[in-house]
């Protein structure tokens, strides 16, 4: 059934409005009529290439001038009494990175933690920060930026400044050092 | 030149001292002037003083003479009294002493100032002269005085009247030239104390300008030496900047600019040898990376012969990676070309099995309708028997030859169905063995698709990271976008040989099931044809007993009738049995040349790589 359905239904059943989460909700996004037209001028001419990746229904793009990588994950060391999105500790050649989930951290369910999992690593060294992600990032170089940024979750919102669309599907530009040190206070 | 030699610190602290030096020759000088000047002051001074104190002696006796002359007429005057006669006298004697002791002193002080031609001792000396005559005169006339008249002192003074007045005049006379001499003394003691005022400023202004002078030239001297080593490396610097690095400063003496220069020419050495090396790492990294864009053109060729050649920087990693992929692709590739050209091989023998045992299928058919055939003429006999019953006895012999005919064709049926059937599970096994090699092709392909994901994981990173190196890893991007479409290649590669494993083990699957039919039906085909050649030796049997039984033949007539035809009806389902069994082997025959051309596509899909001897 369409979200829409769900949410009309809704409606008439408890007279008043129930809304959808954010992430459904960006997963539904139509780009108004004309959209592409009004920033088909704006669209970057970039000869690099940005990176992005997906959690759930969110695009989110890597920042340029991070080093990354993408690394097959074969065991998570778990620590007791951590937050729900906080997975453990990975051994990312002899350098213990700390494992989130961006989906629990955006409000969504845990999922299982298997062995082959792909986990997009952003930084180095100390720096180093794991997510784990449905599927390798992917190559972007005909961005349109949006005129405003779509609604997004409220863990989300303060730490993404700009929304791209490619494809007809939105990417977010997502500072991940922000996000992480706000998600490190919340924890501590 | 020594001067040229020294050090900035060295020159300014010479032109101080120097300074300090010409500061001190200009005192010097400025001290003489001003002690001569003082000199000729203090002489004037002096002579002022001479003179001056020769015009107060000079006013002094004036006065005194008044004062005496005064003294003179108040004794005439008041002399009737004979106190003021006695006061006053005695002031008259004291102002006559006073006097001439002044022009004794004015005198002594012109002789003592050396002003004789000014003041003479004869001038001095007439003047007591006629002051003592004036006094003698004086006196002379008091003793006329006589205190009781009241016109004494006027008769007195009759007497001595007019006396002092050539006195006076001289007094006068004498302290109007001391007077004069003065002024004029004066006036040339200005001139000379001015004359030697401007001489002295004069030498003092000159000293002053000389010492300016030379300091002048020499901070010129010093200037240009500093200022022309600055302009030398302002202008190499300037040089510098508009890309000339050949030039170098100057380095002419010892001074801080020159060791500077030095220095500046020492660092731009270096920078121009680090200039200078970092350009050929350049250009050595930009040639790694085209060999490794020259050896990626050739592996996208499908050319695994290729090496990439491993340099000593950066690309070097991504060379060995490069090689190592290639390498074990082409092992893998060579494994599964192999492994094709073996399965070409079984599937040819398959297919020539599946001939022969075609052909002797056509054999075991015919030796079939051979055998029904006979067995139909055995039928027909059986049934003659019934009716010729009598005819038995001359016949018996044929109809026994004729059934070990057809024995000995049953016999031989079932011996070439047992031999079909070997045939048939000799090439179920090796259907079964090409099953199993494929399964090695889907593992080794399991290995490649590993790999290739690695190797795409690989690259991915690689492009992240130059993506993350902004302009620098624009060249490294390139590199590994080619490494990521090769590892892409390389997978759907991967993909179409899994796909055709797939297909030729689907068809061994069928082959193998259609071959244990055959061998069913052949079985089947088999067991009736022993339960035809039991029958054989039944009916063998019966005919043997016809010549001792014959008389029960007509009795067993319609039995044997029967059995005639029940012989036939098995001998048709026999001859089905076989034709059916053609059919299989037909259809095994169709499917070994399938599994022919599926192993020719396959090794033709992996030869589309050229590898390595």
């Amino acid at each position: 059934m369409e979200p829409s359905a769900n949410l009309s239904d809704a409606a008439n059943r408890s007279g008043s409005v129930q809304w959808l989460q954010p992430g459904d909700a960006l997963a539904c996004f139509e780009p108004p009529e004309g959209l592409h037209q009004a920033v088909a001028g704006k669209v970057q001419k970039e000869v690099r290439a940005r990176y992005g990746f997906r959690v759930g229904a969110l695009g989110l793009l890597i920042d340029p001038g991070t080093g990354s990588e993408v690394v097959p994950v074969s065991s998570v060391t778990p620590l007791p009494d951590a937050p729900r999105g906080f997975l453990g500790l990975v051994n990312l050649r002899g350098n213990l990175v700390p494992l989130y989930e961006l989906h629990v951290l955006l409000g969504g369910d845990r999922r299982q933690a298997d062995a082959g999992m792909m986990v997009l690593v952003f930084g180095q060294g100390e720096q180093a920060v794991g997510v784990v992600i449905d599927g390798y990032p992917v190559a972007l170089n005909q961005l349109s930026q949006l005129h405003s940024v779509p609604q997004l979750p409220d863990a989300l919102q303060a730490h993404v400044s700009a929304g791209y669309m490619q494809d007809g599907v939105v990417w977010l530009e997502f500072d991940h050092g922000a996000f992480f040190d706000e998600a490190c206070r919340d924890y501590v | 030149m020594k001067f040229i030699n020294l050090t900035i610190r060295a020159k300014i602290t010479m032109l101080a001292v120097i300074a300090v030096l010409f500061l001190v020759v200009v005192g010097l000088v400025a001290n003489q002037t001003i002690g001569t000047l003082s000199k000729v002051s203090r002489d004037a001074t002096e002579k002022t003083s001479v003179s001056l104190e020769l015009l107060a002696l000079a006013a002094q006796t004036r006065g005194n003479f008044r004062s005496q002359v005064q003294e003179w007429k108040d004794i005439l005057l008041r002399g009737n009294d004979a106190e003021l006669y006695a006061k006053y006298f005695e002031a008259f004697e004291k102002r006559y002493a006073d006097v001439q002791k002044g022009l004794s002193d004015i005198l002594k002080v012109a002789t003592a100032a050396g002003q004789t031609e000014l003041i003479t001792a004869k001038e001095i000396e007439e003047l007591r002269r006629a002051h003592e005559n004036m006094h003698a005169q004086y006196l002379a006339a008091l003793k006329n005085y006589n205190p009781a008249h009241a016109t004494a002192g006027q008769e007195v003074d009759r007497l001595v009247r007019g006396l002092d007045r050539p006195l006076h005049e001289g007094i006068n006379a004498l302290a109007a030239k001391i007077a004069d001499a003065a002024h004029k003394e004066s006036a040339a003691v200005k001139v000379q104390v001015e004359s030697e005022s401007d001489a002295a400023l004069h030498v003092t202004i000159a000293a002053l300008l000389v010492a300016l002078a030379l300091l002048a030239a020499l901070a010129v001297l010093i200037t240009r030496g500093i200022i022309r080593n600055l302009n030398s490396l302002q202008q190499t610097i300037a040089d510098i900047n508009h890309g000339n690095f050949d030039v170098r400063a100057r380095t002419d003496g010892k001074d801080e600019l020159a060791v500077l220069a030095k220095a500046f020419n020492e660092l731009l050495d270096n920078r121009v040898a680090t200039t200078a090396r970092i350009q050929k790492e350049n250009e050595q990294l930009n040639e790694s990376i085209l060999n490794l864009l020259r050896a990626v053109a050739v592996l996208s060729r499908k050319d695994l012969t290729v090496k990439v050649p491993v340099s000593e920087d950066v690309t070097g990693a991504v060379s060995d990676a490069l090689n190592l992929l290639s390498g074990e692709t082409a092992k893998v590739l060579q494994d599964v070309s192999n492994i094709s050209a073996d399965v070409t091989s079984a599937s040819l023998k398959v297919q020539q099995q599946s001939d022969s045992m075609l052909l002797a299928a056509e054999d075991d058919r015919a030796e079939v309708d051979r055998a029904a055939q006979v067995l139909s003429s055995a039928a027909q006999a059986l049934d003659q028997i019934a009716e010729l019953a009598r005819l038995c006895n001359t016949e018996a012999d044929a109809a026994i030859k004729t059934t070990q005919v057809a024995l000995a064709s049953v016999n031989n049926t079932v011996s070439g169905i047992n031999s079909t059937r070997d045939v048939i599970r000799e090439t179920e096994k090796r259907i079964k063995r090409l099953g199993e090699r494929s399964q090695e092709i889907s593992g080794v392909v399991s290995l490649i698709n590993v790999i290739a994901e690695r190797t795409h994981i690989l690259a991915l990173n690689a492009s992240m990271h130059a993506a993350s190196a902004g302009e620098a890893g624009r060249g490294f991007a390139v590199v590994a976008d080619e490494v990521q479409r090769l590892a892409e290649n390389a997978r759907q590669a991967t993909q179409q040989i899994s796909a055709l494993v797939n297909n030729i083990q689907i068809e061994t699957a069928d082959t193998v099931s259609t071959m244990n039919d055959a061998i069913t039906q052949i079985v089947e085909g088999s067991r009736l044809a022993e339960q035809a050649g039991q029958q054989m030796h039944l009916t063998q049997q019966t005919t043997a007993d016809l010549v001792a039984s014959v008389k029960q033949i007509a009795a067993s007539s319609e039995v044997q009738a029967k059995a005639g035809q029940e012989l036939l009806e098995r001998a048709e389902t026999l001859k089905k049995s076989s034709r059916q069994a053609t059919d299989r082997l037909q259809e095994q025959s169709s499917h070994s040349n399938s599994l022919v051309e599926y192993a020719k596509q396959l090794l033709a899909t992996v030869r589309v790589f050229k590898l390595p001897a």
